[in-house]
């Protein structure tokens, strides 16, 4: 329970046999706003799954002065998810560089000689959610670009036993690949302004309800600009080529 | 060229539809250090949202009422927010 003057913890139920029946999780609910009190209760947050959904409906049909909220965190991190399935630059590189992070950590002689040139800096960071993770890691590998291709040029990988390997010649090809490291920058656009939301809402330091809005709106502007920045180069150089000459066109 | 907008469709689906936006975006009006932010701007969604809570969470019609022109009064005198809503009492 979060309350200005503070976070409680209420109980916790078992709720295994009954988590997946909506109205069973209804009733679970609607006792605790019971036990609390209608009137102190302006907010229920559940995961956003589809009888939660369905419970949190009925809650707010029953008790008419709560709001029933999916977990923001959660829903910023299916955003994220989406990316992933749906978006085909992002459905192709994730697993790319998944597959450079995976071959080279389960092989101790490469995470050797990774450290070597990436002096001492790794490849993965823990995430706050199972898909900003997969971001993360694209983040990583941009800012290790240049180890990296090194790496895989270097004399050290073009004469050990792992760059005759299948695996090793792919990963060597996906590193030695122009369209991949540009297509991580294109990822990190739309990816990076969602993170920074998933560590307001994820953070413990203050209640976030305030913030919520503003910092989803300016993620979507920040993705806009990010992607619009390309644009604006063509536009000053079109002014440049022309003089005077006014355009509002773009 | 590359467009944000599939992002932004993917951003507003699960945005928009799924979680529900009247306690954000009155949390965004009643919060001073949004609201006497330069960029502060109350537009439509906002301001539904807002009656949304209120007449959600005050039962009494003329209490919803008074909450709406009182907020409306300090709109229009001098921009100043002071909200101080306790139950059954309007200060």
């Amino acid at each position: 329970m979060n309350s200005p003057k503070g976070t409680v913890f209420l109980k916790s139920i078992n709720a295994s046999s009954i988590s997946k029946t909506a109205k069973k999780v209804f009733e679970m609910m609607d006792s605790i706003v019971e036990e609390v009190g209608k009137e102190n209760v302006i907010q229920v947050v559940t995961d956003n799954a589809a009888n939660y959904k369905v419970a949190g409906h009925l809650l707010m049909t029953k008790r008419k002065r709560l709001f029933w909220t999916p977990c923001a965190a959660h829903c910023v991190d299916l955003m994220l998810e989406d990316y992933e399935k749906k978006i085909p630059i992002h459905e192709e590189t994730i697993p790319k560089g998944k597959k450079i992070t995976t071959f080279i950590y389960s092989r101790s002689s490469l995470i050797c000689l990774l450290q070597h040139f990436t002096k001492g800096r790794d490849l993965v960071r823990p995430g706050v959610t199972r898909f900003a993770t997969s971001y993360l890691t694209l983040g990583c590998l941009h800012e290790n670009k240049g180890a990296l291709i090194r790496m895989f040029t270097s004399n050290e990988w073009k004469s050990s036993k792992f760059a005759k390997t299948n695996d090793g010649k792919i990963v060597e090809d996906v590193v030695l690949d122009k369209e991949f490291w540009k297509n991580i920058i294109t990822c990190l656009k739309g990816a990076l302004p969602l993170i920074e939301v998933l560590r307001l809402v994820d953070s413990d330091q203050k209640p976030t309800m305030g913030f919520i809005y503003e910092a989803m709106d300016q993620a979507k502007e920040k993705i806009q600009k990010a992607f619009n920045a390309v644009k604006k180069k063509v536009f000053y150089l079109f002014i440049f080529v022309n003089g005077k000459q006014k355009t509002n066109s773009m | 060229m590359v467009s944000y907008l599939p992002l932004w469709n993917i951003i507003d689906e699960r945005w928009d539809k799924q979680l529900h936006r009247p306690l954000h975006a009155a949390g965004y009006f009643l919060n001073p250090q949004m609201h006497y932010r330069p960029g502060f701007k109350a537009d439509l969604e906002v301001k539904r949202g807002l009656m949304e809570c209120i007449t959600r969470m005050v039962e009494d019609e003329d209490e919803q009422t008074l909450i709406m022109f009182k907020l409306m009064i300090l709109e229009n005198e001098q921009n100043v927010l002071v909200v101080l809503w306790l139950p059954g009492q309007l200060i």
